[in-house]
C-alpha cells in the first residue's frame, strides 16, 4: 500500500529520468573533418582523441550523440553547433 | 598569405559577396531546425529566439572578413593578405557559410565534390569551392597551432 510520500517520490523520479536530452550531430558532405573535430574540442572541451572519435562516427554512421544531459544545456550546445554551421539536433531520451 | 595572383585576389574579394548565401536553399541550410521530429513549439521558439542571434553572428563574420580584405596590400610580387589570429573564427565561419551555400544552391552531390575539377579555371564554381576549402583547412591548422 503506497503512501502519499511514496507517490511524490515516484513522480519526482519520473521527472528526473525524463529530463535527459541527447545532442546529435549529423553528417554533411561539406564540413571538413578537421573542422568538425576542432568544433567538438572547442564546444565540449573534448580531447582531440574523443573529438576525432565522434567526428568519425558522424562520418561513417551518419550521426553521433555527442552529449547528453539537461534540455537547457542541450539547447545551448545545439545553438553553438549551429553557429559553427554543423547540422545538429536535440532529442529527448526515451527511458 | 603573400604573393597572391590577381585571380586569387579576385576569388578572395568575392568571398563576402556571394549572393548564393541569401537564396532560400542556402538559408535553409545555414539556419537548420534543431529537431528532426515534428516539434512545432521547439521549431517556432528556435526561429524566434535563436535565428536572430545566428544571423547577427554570420553577418559579423562577413563584416570582419570584408574589413580584412580592404587592407590587402598590393605588392610587386603579388598581393598580401594578413589575417589576425583573433579573426580566424570569422574567416572560418564565412568560408563555411559560402561553401555550404554554393553546394546547396548548385545542388552539388558528394560525387561532384570528389570529382576532378578544372584547375586552370579560377572562375569555375568547383575551383572556388575547393579553394575556399583549402583556405579553411589552413586556418584550422593555424588555430590548432595556437591552441
Amino acid at each position: 500500500m503506497s503512501t502519499l510520500l511514496d507517490e511524490e517520490i515516484k513522480d519526482k523520479d519520473i521527472v528526473l529520468l525524463d529530463s535527459v536530452w541527447n545532442v546529435i550531430v549529423h553528417n554533411d558532405p561539406v564540413n571538413l573533418m578537421s573542422y568538425v573535430t576542432m568544433v567538438f574540442q572547442r564546444i565540449f572541451g573534448y580531447s582531440s582523441e574523443k573529438a576525432r572519435k565522434h567526428m568519425l562516427e558522424v562520418h561513417h554512421a551518419g550521426r553521433s550523440i555527442v552529449w547528453s544531459g539537461t534540455r537547457e544545456k542541450a539547447e545551448m550546445y545545439v545553438q553553438q553547433l549551429h553557429q559553427f554551421l554543423l547540422l545538429a539536433t536535440l532529442e529527448s531520451v526515451d527511458l | 598569405m603573400a604573393n597572391l595572383s590577381p585571380d586569387f585576389v579576385e576569388i578572395l574579394r568575392a568571398l563576402p559577396h556571394y549572393k548564393e548565401i541569401q537564396l532560400p536553399r542556402a538559408q535553409a541550410r545555414l539556419f537548420p531546425s534543431p529537431t528532426l521530429l515534428d516539434e512545432e513549439t521547439l521549431q517556432e521558439d528556435w526561429k524566434t529566439y535563436v535565428h536572430p542571434d545566428l544571423k547577427k553572428h554570420f553577418q559579423s563574420a562577413r563584416q570582419v572578413v570584408e574589413e580584412d580584405l580592404k587592407k590587402m596590400e598590393t605588392l610587386e610580387s603579388g598581393a598580401k593578405l594578413s589575417i589576425p589570429s583573433s579573426h580566424l573564427d570569422a574567416w572560418m565561419n564565412l568560408l563555411n557559410q559560402t561553401r555550404l551555400a554554393i553546394v546547396e544552391v548548385h545542388r552539388l552531390t558528394e560525387e561532384d565534390l570528389e570529382a576532378p575539377f578544372e584547375e586552370d579555371d579560377p572562375s569555375s564554381t568547383l575551383f572556388r569551392l575547393h579553394f575556399y576549402g583549402y583556405l579553411q583547412q589552413a586556418l584550422i591548422e593555424a588555430w590548432n597551432s595556437q591552441s
